[in-house]
C-alpha cells in the first residue's frame, strides 16, 4: 500500500488561512509596537511570557531537527527529500524563533546590537549566536543534502553538537537566573531535552504522518515528557521547600492548575491515548506541541510568580500574535517548500519507505 | 571607590519618604519604585512587631544584570554605580529575570499620566523625557545629583537618616558596617551587593 | 573626589552632642550638600538645553506643623523638584512622605480652576450642583452683598468654619476672621476629634505638650505617635531615632501595634480604658512601691493644699488664700508664707473649724483599690505587666537627681507617660490626659529635662500659687459671668466649661433646631473654609440637613470636596505651592536635641505663575474686608496679633496687599529692616533661638507656681456650670442624667463604666483608627495626591484595610481579603476589606487612615477604602460632658458583606 509522506506541496486552503492569520498577527504585533507592551499579560514581576515560552518549544524543536538529520548520517532513517523537508522546516523553526524573540523586545529597532555586542559574558548572546550557527548549518546542510543526497559525518556530528548546544544554552538561560529556585535544578536541562525531542518528533511527524518509527518515537518521548512533568511537580509538591510547595500547588490546583493539567491531559495523556488507540497523527503532533508549550509557560510563569500576586495570563494580543506567528510559520515553510521543489523521483521514496 | 548605602534598620519607620521622593526626583510612571519600603509583621498577638526593609537597586559589584545584558546596555562605572544606557537597550528583560532583589522595571508604555482620562500635567510633561518606552530602567543612585556632589535624593530625604550613602571602600563606613555587624541582601548568590543593612 | 563630602551620616560625635546656648546642628552636618546648596540659589541657564532653572526657597504645606525648609526647582515655569532645605535646622534636608508628594498637589488636574456658582438649588453629597463659572468680580459681589444683608439685620448671622480638610493653619485670618468681621460664630470641622490640649495647657502652660527624647530614657505612651508612626521630618523622626538609637525605651499602650511600638514594647489595650490602667499604675507608685519625688509633691505642686469636705481649698479667711499645713511648726500656713518649711502631705487635720487632708491624701485614697488586678479586667493589660513596666518608670526617673543646663540646676527626670489622640479623645479621655501628667508629676517629671515641656512660647499667670496657662484663664469665672439664656453663640461652649473648639454636634443641632438651643436668631451666611464635617467628622448625615438649612454657603476651596457640595459659590484657591505665607518655626510633639530650642520664622512665595484662575484666602479676607469698609479695623487686629508696632506696623488707614502686609510683618519679626523679603526669600526662613534653659518650664515655675495633682479647678468650672444651668432653669440638649455630667468634673482619678466598656451582647468588639505616614491629618490633598495613594495602597502595611486579629477572625470564620460590614452600636456602617494581622488587639478592629471620600468631583482614587468616622457619632448625649469633644472608638460588630 502506498504510504502517504506529504511532500506534494502545501494545499492552497492551509495557506490562505496561514495567511489570514499572519496578517492578524503582525497586526497585533503592531498594536504591540505602538501601545507598548502593557498590551500583553507581563508587568514587572512577570518580564518572560508566552512569546518566550513559544520560542523555547519552537526552537527546541527546529533544534532537535536538525540534530536528527545529523543522526541520519550516521543510521540511514531519512532519504535526502525527507531530509529536504526536515531541513526546510528546521530552517523555518529557526526564523521563527528569530521573529518571536523580536517580538518579544521592547525595542526591536535595536535588536541588531545582540549581533554587534559580542559580549560573550551573556548566555543571551552565547544563544543569538548558537541560533544563527544552528539556521546557517541548516541551510548549508539543505544546499548540500540537494546536492549530494547527504551532508557527511562530519557535516552531521556538527549539526547534532550545535543543536545540542542551542538547547543547553536556552536552558541555561533560565537556570542562571538568580532567584529563581524553580529553574535553578538540572531539572531545566532534561526538561529542555525532553521538550525538543517531543516536539522535533512532533514536527517529522508532520511530515511523515504514517511513519511509524516516528510515531514510536513520539510515543517514548511522551513518556519520558509525562514522567518527567509529574515528577517535578509531585516532588516539589509532596517534599519541596514552603516556596517550592506553594508554587507547585498553584499548579495542581491553584491558578496555574490549567497551564499543568492542560499539559498533563491535552497535551501529553490525550495524545499518548491517541497513539495507542486511534491513529490521529496531525492531531497527535499538535497537541503534543501544545503540551510542550504549556509545560514552558507554566514552567515562565511560576518561576517567576511572587507571592501575593497573580499567576501569568497571557492576554489576547498575545494569543493572536502568537498564533499569527505560527502563521507566518506555515506560509514560510510553504514558500520554502515550493523554492525548493524536490527532485526525487517516486523509486527513491520507495527505498525510504522500505526503511520505514 | 564604591559608592553604596547603608541602610540603618533600627532607624527605619517605614515611612515611605524614600519611595515617594524617588518617583518625584526621578519622574517614574505608575507602578515603579526605585526606591521602595517592603513591610511586614513578624510574631504572634502579643508579641507582635513591625518590620520594615528599605531597598534600591542593590549597585552589586558582581552584578548580573551587567553581564547577562546581551548588548552592553547595563553597565557598571568606575564609582560601582550600575545605570542602563537605555539608547542600547533592546528590551529583552533578561536582566530583570537575573536581579535577585526586583530593583529593575521595565517601561510597559502605561499611561504617561497619573490622571487616566486627563492629559499629563505640566510636571510630567517635564518628566516625559525621562523614560523610554520598552526599555528597562532603574535606581541609578541618583547618579546626576552625585555627579554633581550631592547625595542620592533618598539618602537625603530620609528623616530618621537611615540611609546613609558614601564610600563603601572609606573608613568611616567600613567602622559602621563593621560595628554595627552589617550584612547584604541575599549575599549567598555572590552579587556582593553596595548596599549593606544594619541589623535593628 | 573627596570621599568624606559624600557621605550623609551624621558624625558620631555630632549625633550625640549635646545641644549648648541654642544653636541647633545645621545641615551642614549632612556632609556633601552645604557648600553647593548656595551656588545653586542663583537662577541658571543651561547651556545645553538653554532652558532657565532655579531652586526657591520655601517651606512646606503638607501638614499643620509646617516647619519644614523645602527648595524647589522650577525649569521654564514649571516645578520639577521638591527637597528639604538642607540649611534648614528643623528639618535639615529631610521631607516627610507628605511633603515629597506635593508637585502632585500643586499639579492635580481636578483642582477648581475658577469661581463657581450652583444653578441647582437642591444640596446633597449626591446632588450635581450644576456648576457654573463666574467671574471673580461677580463672585465677590454675590458674597459681600450677602454678607452685608445678613449683618444689617444682626452681625451674629455670619458663621466661619475651620477644619483639618486641606488648608494649613498657616495665615493669621483664620484665627482672626470672627473679631474681623465681628460675629461669635465659628465652628472647627476638626474639633470634636483633637481633644489634646486642656491637660498641657494644666501641667505646661502649652497648646500642644512635647517629649523630651532628647533626654529622656523611659518612655510610654498611650495613644500617641511618637514621630515615626506618622513621619513627621521636622524634628520628631529623627528625634525619637536618636533616642532610640541612644538606649530610650519605649513603650506603647495602643490597640494596635504602631511604627514606633515596634522599636520598643507593645502593651495592648482595650479602647477607652486607659484611665483603668493609669490608676492601677498611680496605684503601684502610691500605695505599693511608695516612691516618689517628695519634694515635686511638697514644693512643686499643690499636693499639700489642704482640701475641705466639699472638695475645696481651705482658704485663709483674711487673704483668701489657699493654706497648707506646715509640720515644722504644725500650723496651717498660706502657700506663699515665708516661713513654709515642710508642708505636710499626710494626715488630717483641724483648719479655721473644718477637718481638711492635703490634697495628696485625696489622690491617694482616689487610686487605694484600683490594683492592676481590677485594672486588668478593665483593660485586659496583665497585672503584672502593669506592674512592671511601673516599677521600671519609677526606677528610670532618677528621683533626686539634677542636670545643669545653661547653668541652671534642673531636675533629671528622664521618664515621661505621655497621652495622645487615641486616648484622649477618648471616655474620660480629658481626666486620663491629666492623669498621666499627675503620674509625671509624682515622679516630678514634668518641665524638667527628659520630661514633658512646654513646646509654644509659653504665656501664663500664678493664681493661688497655682500655674494657669493664660487662655484657660476664664475657664472658671469667665464662663459663669458671661453665661446667657438665650446664648449668645452658636459655639454651644458654655455648656461645655472645658472645651478647646466649638461644639460641632451642638452647632449643627442647633443649626436645625435653634429653639432648643436656646438661640434667638438664625445662620443667614456660612463660610467654611478648609473645613469638611462630612469626612473628618462623625453623624455626616445631620450635618448635610444643617448645611442644606443655611440660606448662602461659600467657600474657597483646593478641590471639590464634600463641603464644596452645599456652597452656593465656590472660589478657587492657590495651592500652597502659590501663596504668600509666613509660619513660625517651633518644634511640637516630640523633640531631640536639635529641635527643642529652635524657634523662627518660615517664609514662602509662589514657585511657579498661578496654574488656574485662583486667589489666597488672605486676599479673599483683605478685599471683604474693603469691601465691608472693615480695613482700618483688620489693620489694627493684624498689628495686634503679630504685637507689630512703631516703624514695623501697619498704618490703620491704609490698605495694603497681603505681601505688603508680609513684609512688615517680616521686619517685625526680625526687628531689622534689612531683613524683609528680600532676605526670607534668599534664605527661606529666619531663626531665633531660645536660650535652653528657657525650653523647660521649670525655669519660670520654680517657686512661682505649682501644678495641680489635685484638680480644684476643672472641679469648679463643673460647680460652676451647674450654678448658671440652675440659675436659668435650662437643660441641655441630652443631659438627661446630670449626676452622669457632673462626675466628669472629678477633681482626682475615678473610674465610670461607659458606653464603650459596657460588654453587650450584639456589638462585641470595639474599633480604633490612627495616622499613617502616607496620610496622617488629610491636609494637603493627601486623599487624592495620586502618589500618596500609590503608596497607601503599594507599600504601607496597613493600606486602607481594615484589620483584625488572627484569634478573633478565626472564631468568626474570617480572613484577609473578605469584604466586611462593621456596624456601629451608633447606627453607622462601613464597608471594607479585611486584613487578619497579630498587631491589633483581639477585642478591636483597626482602621488605619481615613478614606471613603464621596464628592463625585474629586479625583476617583479618593473613593476608596472606608470613611471611619461613620462610626462615631456626635448626638445629643454621646458628646463627652467636659469638654464636648466626641470618643474616637465605639462598639461594633462585623459580618461578611452579602451575609445577614
Amino acid at each position: 500500500m502506498y504510504r502517504r509522506e506529504n511532500n506534494s506541496p502545501m494545499p492552497k486552503s492551509i495557506l490562505a488561512v496561514a495567511a489570514i492569520l499572519a496578517i492578524l498577527g503582525i497586526g497585533s504585533w503592531i498594536y504591540q509596537l505602538i501601545v507598548g507592551m502593557q498590551v500583553t499579560g507581563l508587568d514587572n514581576n512577570v518580564v518572560w511570557g508566552l512569546y518566550i515560552a513559544f520560542f523555547f518549544v519552537v526552537i527546541g524543536g527546529g533544534a532537535a531537527l536538525l540534530a536528527i538529520v545529523g543522526i541520519s548520517e550516521f543510521k540511514n532513517i531519512l532519504s535526502p527529500d525527507s531530509k529536504s523537508r526536515i531541513l526546510l522546516l528546521s530552517i523555518t523553526t529557526f526564523i521563527g524563533g528569530g521573529i518571536l524573540i523580536t517580538i518579544d523586545l521592547g525595542n526591536p529597532i535595536q535588536v541588531f546590537r545582540i549581533a554587534t555586542s559580542f559580549k560573550f559574558q551573556s548566555l543571551l548572546v552565547w544563544d543569538f549566536w548558537l541560533l544563527a550557527l544552528c539556521f546557517f548549518l541548516a541551510l548549508f546542510y539543505l544546499v548540500k543534502v540537494r546536492k549530494d543526497n547527504s551532508g557527511g559525518k562530519v557535516y552531521g556530528l556538527i549539526s547534532i553538537a550545535a543543536a545540542l548546544f542551542l538547547i543547553v544554552a536556552e536552558s541555561f538561560l533560565l537556570s542562571s537566573m538568580l532567584g529563581h529556585h524553580l529553574w535553578e535544578s538540572g531539572m531545566t536541562l532534561i526538561s529542555f531535552l525532553i521538550s525538543a525531542a517531543v516536539v522535533g518528533s512532533a514536527f517529522i511527524l508532520l511530515l511523515m504522518p504514517d511513519n511509524r518509527t516516528v510515531r514510536n518515537i513520539l510515543l517514548a518521548t511522551l513518556v519520558f515528557s509525562l514522567i518527567a512533568t509529574l515528577a517535578e511537580v509531585f516532588t516539589g509538591a509532596l517534599t519541596g521547600n514552603p516556596e517550592t510547595k506553594t508554587e507547585m500547588m498553584l499548579l495542581l490546583s491553584g491558578q496555574g492548575a490549567l497551564y499543568f493539567w492542560g499539559q498533563v491531559l491535552i497535551g501529553l495523556i490525550l495524545p499518548l491515548f491517541l497513539l495507542l488507540k486511534s491513529y490521529k497523527p496531525i492531531a497527535i503532533a499538535l497537541l503534543s506541541i501544545f503540551g510542550t508549550l504549556m509545560g514552558k509557560v507554566w514552567l515562565l510563569a511560576l518561576g517567576q510568580w511572587v507571592q501575593g500576586s497573580l499567576v501569568y495570563i497571557p492576554s489576547l494580543p498575545e494569543l493572536i500574535t502568537i498564533i499569527g506567528t505560527s502563521g507566518i510559520g506555515v506560509l514560510l515553510y510553504g514558500v520554502l517548500v515550493k523554492a525548493f521543489e524536490p527532485k526525487a523521483s517516486p523509486k527513491a521514496e520507495q527505498t525510504k519507505m522500505s526503511v520505514a | 571607590m564604591r559608592y553604596g548605602m547603608i541602610l540603618d534598620l533600627k532607624r527605619c519607620y517605614g515611612c515611605n519618604a524614600c519611595t515617594v521622593i524617588c518617583k518625584q526626583k526621578n519622574g517614574t510612571p505608575k507602578g515603579v519604585f526605585w526606591a521602595k519600603v517592603y513591610a511586614t509583621e513578624v510574631g504572634k498577638y502579643p508579641q507582635a512587631r513591625r518590620e520594615y526593609l528599605p531597598t534600591l537597586c542593590m549597585h552589586c559589584a558582581n552584578a548580573p544584570c551587567v553581564s547577562v545584558c546581551p548588548t552592553g546596555a547595563s553597565y557598571k562605572r568606575e564609582d560601582g554605580i550600575v545605570l542602563v544606557d537605555e539608547s542600547k537597550c533592546i528590551g529583552c528583560r533578561s536582566c530583570m529575570l537575573s536581579c535577585p532583589y526586583e530593583a529593575r522595571y521595565f517601561d510597559f508604555g502605561a499611561e504617561a499620566s497619573y490622571f487616566p482620562g486627563k492629559e499629563a500635567n505640566p510636571y510630567e510633561v517635564a518628566q516625559a523625557s525621562k523614560r523610554k518606552k520598552g526599555t528597562v530602567n532603574k535606581c541609578t543612585l541618583c547618579v546626576d545629583r552625585i555627579d554633581e556632589g550631592e547625595i542620592p535624593a533618598c539618602a537625603q530625604v530620609c528623616p530618621t537618616q537611615a540611609r546613609i550613602f558614601g564610600d563603601l571602600e572609606s573608613t568611616e563606613l567600613q567602622k559602621l558596617i563593621i560595628s554595627r555587624n552589617g550584612y547584604q541582601e541575599k549575599s549567598v548568590v555572590g552579587t556582593d551587593p553596595s548596599v549593606y543593612y544594619l541589623p535593628r | 573626589m573627596n570621599t568624606k563630602n559624600h557621605v550623609n551620616i551624621l558624625p558620631e560625635v555630632s549625633r550625640r552632642s549635646f545641644l549648648k546656648g541654642g544653636l541647633a546642628l545645621t545641615g551642614a552636618s549632612v556632609l556633601g550638600g552645604g557648600a553647593l546648596a548656595g551656588s545653586a540659589l542663583a537662577a541658571s541657564v543651561s547651556e545645553k538645553t538653554g532652558k532657565s532653572s532655579k531652586w526657591v526657597k520655601s517651606y512646606c504645606g503638607s501638614c499643620i506643623w509646617a516647619n519644614c525648609g523645602t527648595e524647589i526647582k522650577v525649569v521654564d515655569g514649571v516645578a520639577v523638584e521638591i527637597r528639604g532645605n538642607k540649611e534648614h535646622p528643623s528639618n535639615k534636608g529631610t521631607l516627610c512622605p507628605r511633603g515629597a508628594a506635593q508637585l502632585m498637589n500643586l499639579y492635580n488636574p481636578y483642582r477648581i480652576k475658577a469661581p463657581m456658582k450652583r444653578t441647582n438649588p437642591q444640596k446633597g453629597l449626591d446632588v450635581d450642583p450644576g456648576w457654573v463659572e463666574i467671574s471673580w468680580e461677580e463672585a465677590m459681589d454675590t458674597i459681600t452683598e450677602k454678607i452685608k444683608e445678613a449683618q444689617a439685620k444682626d452681625p451674629r448671622k455670619l458663621m466661619k468654619m475651620y477644619g483639618f480638610a486641606g488648608n494649613l493653619h498657616e495665615t493669621p485670618f483664620v484665627k482672626l476672621f470672627t473679631s474681623i468681621f465681628d460675629t461669635p460664630n465659628y465652628s472647627m470641622s476638626c474639633g470634636p476629634l483633637c481633644e489634646v490640649h486642656h491637660a498641657p495647657a494644666m501641667f505646661n502652660a502649652t497648646f500642644v505638650d512635647r517629649i523630651d527624647v532628647g533626654h529622656c530614657n523611659y518612655l510610654i505612651a498611650f495613644g500617641r505617635n511618637l514621630g515615626g508612626s506618622a513621619m513627621f521630618a521636622s524634628g520628631p523622626g529623627r528625634a525619637l531615632s536618636d533616642a532610640v538609637d541612644r538606649g530610650m525605651k519605649v513603650v506603647v499602650v495602643d490597640p494596635h501595634a504602631t511604627p514606633d511600638a515596634s522599636k520598643g514594647e507593645w502593651i495592648p489595650i482595650r479602647p477607652g480604658t486607659d484611665t483603668a490602667m493609669a490608676m492601677a499604675m498611680l496605684h503601684v507608685i502610691l500605695h505599693e512601691l511608695n516612691t516618689f519625688d517628695v519634694d515635686a509633691m511638697k514644693n512643686r505642686s499643690n499636693a499639700p493644699y489642704l482640701i475641705d469636705e466639699q472638695g475645696d481649698y481651705v482658704r485663709d479667711q483674711v487673704s483668701n488664700k489657699p493654706l497648707l499645713w506646715d509640720e515644722a511648726d504644725n500650723k496651717a500656713k498660706a502657700y506663699d508664707d515665708p516661713t513654709l518649711t515642710n508642708p505636710a502631705l499626710l494626715g488630717e487635720y483641724n483648719v479655721n473649724g473644718v477637718s481638711a487632708v492635703p490634697a495628696f491624701v485625696k489622690l491617694r485614697e482616689s487610686v487605694a483599690t484600683s490594683t492592676p488586678e481590677w485594672a486588668e479586667e478593665i483593660s485586659s493589660v496583665p497585672a503584672e505587666e502593669i506592674r512592671r513596666i511601673t516599677q521600671e518608670l519609677v526606677e528610670a526617673a532618677c528621683i533626686g537627681s539634677t542636670i545643669t543646663i545653661d547653668g541652671v540646676e534642673f531636675p533629671y527626670r528622664p521618664v515621661a507617660v505621655t497621652t495622645g489622640r487615641g486616648s484622649a479623645n477618648n471616655m474620660q479621655g480629658m481626666r486620663f490626659y491629666i492623669l498621666t501628667n499627675i503620674i509625671n508629676l509624682v515622679l516630678g517629671a514634668i518641665g524638667v529635662p527628659g520630661s514633658l515641656v512646654c513646646a509654644a512660647n509659653a504665656r501664663y499667670l500664678f493664681e493661688d500659687g497655682m500655674m494657669r496657662e493664660y487662655p484657660i484663664a476664664y475657664y472658671t469665672t469667665d464662663r459663669e459671668e458671661k453665661f446667657s439664656i438665650p446664648q449668645n453663640d452658636y459655639t454651644i461652649k458654655q455648656f461645655y466649661p472645658l472645651s478647646r473648639f466649638p461644639i460641632l454636634g451642638g452647632t449643627m443641632g442647633a443649626i436645625l433646631d435653634p429653639q432648643k438651643y436656646y438661640l434667638d436668631y438664625d445662620i443667614e451666611v456660612f463660610f467654611p473654609y478648609g473645613a469638611n464635617p462630612f469626612i473628618n467628622d462623625a453623624d455626616f448625615e445631620t450635618t448635610v440637613k444643617a448645611f442644606q438649612k443655611i440660606p448662602f454657603v461659600f467657600t474657597l476651596a483646593y478641590h471639590m470636596d464634600e463641603t464644596t457640595m452645599f456652597c452656593d459659590i465656590v472660589l478657587p484657591e492657590c495651592s500652597h505651592l502659590e501663596r504668600y505665607q509666613n509660619r513660625p518655626i517651633e518644634e511640637t510633639m516630640v523633640v531631640g536635641r536639635d529641635t527643642i530650642a529652635l524657634n523662627g520664622l518660615n517664609y514662602k512665595e509662589p514657585a511657579v505663575d498661578l496654574i488656574y484662575n485662583t486667589r489666597q484666602y488672605d486676599d479673599i479676607i483683605l478685599e471683604l474686608a474693603d469691601r465691608l469698609g472693615l480695613t482700618p479695623k483688620l489693620n489694627a487686629i493684624y498689628n495686634s496679633f503679630y504685637r507689630l508696632s512703631g516703624e514695623f506696623s501697619l498704618d490703620p488707614g491704609k490698605k495694603y496687599t497681603y505681601q505688603e502686609m508680609l513684609e512688615i510683618r517680616l521686619k517685625g519679626f526680625s526687628g531689622d529692616a534689612s531683613k524683609g523679603v528680600e532676605y526670607f526669600r534668599e534664605h527661606g526662613f529666619l531663626m531665633k533661638n531660645k536660650p535652653l534653659k528657657e525650653c523647660y518650664e521649670y525655669y519660670f515655675f520654680k517657686g512661682n507656681g505649682r501644678l495641680p495633682i489635685y484638680n480644684w479647678r476643672d472641679f469648679s468650672a463643673g460647680k460652676a456650670l451647674k450654678r448658671s444651668l440652675d440659675k436659668f432653669g435650662v437643660k441641655v440638649p441630652g443631659w438627661d442624667n446630670m449626676d452622669e455630667v457632673m462626675r466628669e468634673y472629678t477633681p482626682v482619678p475615678k473610674w465610670f463604666d461607659n458606653y464603650l466598656t459596657n460588654p453587650s451582647d450584639e456589638f462585641d468588639m470595639t474599633v480604633a483608627n490612627w495616622k499613617l505616614s502616607p496620610r496622617n491629618l488629610g491636609l494637603g490633598g493627601q486623599d487624592d495626591n495620586v502618589w500618596l495613594r500609590e503608596i497607601v495602597e503599594t507599600w504601607e502595611y496597613d493600606g486602607l484595610n481594615i484589620q483584625i486579629n488572627p484569634i478573633t477572625a478565626a472564631q468568626k470564620g474570617l480572613k484577609t481579603g473578605d469584604k466586611v460590614i462593621v456596624e456601629s452600636q451608633h447606627g453607622g456602617t462601613v464597608e471594607g476589606i479585611l486584613q487578619v494581622t497579630n498587631l491589633i488587639h483581639p477585642e478591636v478592629l483597626g482602621f488605619p487612615a481615613q478614606a471613603g471620600r464621596v464628592s463625585q468631583f474629586m479625583n476617583p482614587i479618593s473613593h476608596k477604602g472606608p470613611n471611619y468616622n461613620r462610626l462615631l457619632t456626635y448626638k445629643e448625649g454621646y458628646i463627652l460632658a467636659d469638654n464636648g469633644s466626641i470618643s474616637v472608638s465605639a462598639r461594633v460588630k462585623i459580618r461578611k458583606a452579602g451575609v445577614k
